[in-house]
């Protein structure tokens, strides 16, 4: 709340009402106290005096009575004469009197002023941090705003579009979980299907040639193509089973540079034709578990591989802080994304290989351990030079030890 | 010329004439003050004088004796025209407590009596004797006296009252009228202040009576 707002107002209030102030109390006031100890008035009451004695000196048989009217209007003048020489202390007191009733009403204004404003004030920010907790996502927010005038029913409105937003968020997540759902029993009946009816064909074969009068090396080769589809089928199974029996991260500080570096010795010639590149900042610190990060990293380069194909090429890995993050990009020189994966890259059975002898796991493998980190994996840029993934990790302040 | 040489040679008699004297009577050792009479012309006495109010003198006498306080004292004078009787009335109440009570026919009565006047001020025994002192001496006038003050503050509290009575009906309880806060205002300005002060530093003298 900016000080000159409320102190323009307060001051253009103590001076109008300073300035009504002495205006009418020296043009109304004073000229009705001079009214009251008018010379005239007391003039007048001086000759009254004056009659009454004389008539008492006409009449004098009247017991006192102009005597008594006399001592009557004589204490009147005396009255006004004594106001009469405090007319100055008078006027000056009336006028402080009246000053420190207007110094009190100022103060009240100026207190309900300042108090209503810093109410206003707070209500806005409560209004404008419930509007950004909405737009960053939140939902079902309460909102600290009472009261029927505007700021109260805007707050009211900020509260129901939040729920509304929250139904509708629930709405869309158990519509995107059930699509999940589809697409994935769609791909496990297909997964499942091929190897199947490639086994059950073999197996009819198998009896034709058992029933008659066949080479016994044909049942062989049939008995051998069974084999090799049930294999394929288990081999599916398996990788299925990984993404469910993914642990949970053990975190500990460590230095995600050294483990990129000891990455690096170790598979650099895990994939034919592939030239690992580093670019390590250190130190790039953060709560990571090694073998977990290795395993995200080992995903990444093995999608990297696969997607480059024989032809080989280069997978660079780049080690970088930036502000509270530790960041890893990993960069490859294949052909690119196709466009219709791209959105939805991280779901699980989504492959970008077009001959797919992966099961399309490794990427959703991947988030979900930058994730579990407290981290993300974003896909940063792809194009026909490349396609470069960042993972970005909590960093550690400088002075953590490093375990 | 001439001017030059009264004012060389006589505005000091002039000065001399207008400055007050304070006397240690030698019989009774009572301080008295005389020679007052500058105090009685003054605009601010002679405006009031006839107002009918009482005209308060208040004469303070303190003794210095190299340059320490070796007694102080005071007396005051109240003046009041009566208008009825057309007289002045003259109290004048001794440093003791001692009143006496004066009737002066006209002003020049009264001029007369104020030239002659000794105001007894403080009990000065032991003063005369002690060698040369000096007494730094304040008259102060006040056009009304105290009494004169309290019964101005009540005129306007009951103007007060009487103005909330007949605002509230007369068969309404008496409520606090707002003009209450202002009688209040006005009735607490009321004060004595004197409008008119001397000063003299003199020379204490000792004389013989009256």
């Amino acid at each position: 709340m900016s000080i000159t707002r409320v102190l323009a107002p307060v001051i253009v209030m103590v001076l109008a009402a300073t300035i009504l102030v002495v205006v009418v109390e020296r043009e109304l006031s004073a000229a009705w106290f001079r009214l009251g100890v008018q010379p005239q008035v007391m003039s007048l009451l001086e000759k009254s005096m004056a009659d009454q004695k004389r008539l008492d000196t006409a009449s004098p048989g009247n017991d006192g009575l102009y005597r008594r009217r006399y001592e009557e209007i004589h204490r009147v003048l005396n009255n006004l004469r004594v106001l009469e020489h405090s007319r100055s202390r008078i006027v000056s007191r009336y006028q402080a009197v009246l000053l420190a009733v207007l110094g009190l009403v100022v103060v009240a204004g100026s207190t309900t002023q300042v108090l209503g404003q810093a109410r206003e004030h707070r209500r806005l920010s409560s209004i404008q941090d419930a509007l950004q907790a909405l737009s960053g996502g939140g939902v079902d927010l309460e909102v600290p705003v009472r009261g029927r005038d505007g700021l109260g029913r805007v707050a009211r409105m900020v509260e129901s579009t939040s729920r509304l937003v929250g139904r509708q968020r629930k709405r869309l997540e158990a519509m995107r979980t059930l699509e999940q759902w589809q697409d994935t029993t769609r791909r496990i009946s297909h997964q499942l299907s091929g190897p199947l009816n490639a086994a059950r064909l073999e197996l009819s074969r198998l009896h034709e040639l058992l029933g008659g009068t066949s080479d016994p090396g044909d049942a062989l080769a049939c008995a051998s193509n069974i084999d090799t589809q049930l294999d394929r089928l288990g081999r599916w199974t398996r990788s299925f089973a990984r993404l469910g029996r993914l642990p949970e991260p053990r975190l500990v500080a460590d230095d995600v540079a050294g483990i990129v570096q000891h990455f690096e010795e170790v598979f650099s010639s895990a994939w034919p034709g592939l030239h690992l590149a580093m670019d390590l900042a250190r130190p790039a610190r953060a709560m990571v578990d090694r073998d977990l990060l290795e395993h995200l990293l080992t995903n990444l380069a093995d999608n990297a591989a696969r997607a480059m194909g024989g032809a080989g090429g280069t997978l660079g890995l780049a080690v970088s802080t930036e502000g509270q993050w530790v960041r890893v990009d990993v960069a490859d020189s294949g052909p690119g994304l196709p466009a219709d994966v791209v959105d939805r890259l991280f779901q699980p059975y989504v492959s970008r290989k077009e001959r797919s002898d992966g099961m399309g796991l490794g990427l959703a493998i991947a988030h979900k351990i930058a994730l579990d980190h407290g981290g993300d994996l974003r896909l940063f840029e792809t194009s026909e030079q490349g396609t470069t993934f960042s993972l970005v990790l909590p960093v550690l302040p400088c002075n953590s030890e490093v375990e | 010329m001439k001017a030059a040489v009264f004012a060389v040679v006589l505005m000091p008699l002039v000065v001399q004439a207008a400055e007050p004297r304070v006397v240690v009577d030698s019989a009774t050792g009572v301080v008295m003050v005389r020679h007052l009479a500058g105090m009685l012309d003054a605009p601010e006495v002679t405006r009031n004088l006839d107002s009918g109010l009482t005209n308060g003198f208040v004469i303070q006498a303190s003794v210095h004796r190299e340059r320490e306080a070796a007694a102080r004292g005071a007396a005051r004078v109240d003046i009041r025209w009566e208008l009825w009787d057309e007289v002045y009335l003259v109290d004048v109440v001794a440093f003791d407590g001692h009143v006496t009570h004066l009737k002066l026919a006209s002003k020049d009565d009264l001029a007369s009596w104020w030239s002659s006047a000794a105001f007894p001020v403080l009990s000065g025994r032991g003063l005369a004797a002690e060698g040369s002192a000096v007494v730094k001496l304040v008259v102060t006038f006040v056009p009304f006296s105290q009494s004169e003050v309290e019964a101005a503050r009540r005129w306007v509290t009951q103007s007060g009252e009487e103005t909330g009575s007949a605002r509230n009906g007369p068969n309404q309880p008496e409520g606090r009228s707002s003009s209450a806060v202002v009688n209040l205002v006005v009735a607490t300005s009321i004060v004595r202040r004197a409008i008119l002060r001397r000063e003299w530093t003199v020379k204490l003298e000792t004389g013989g009576g009256g």
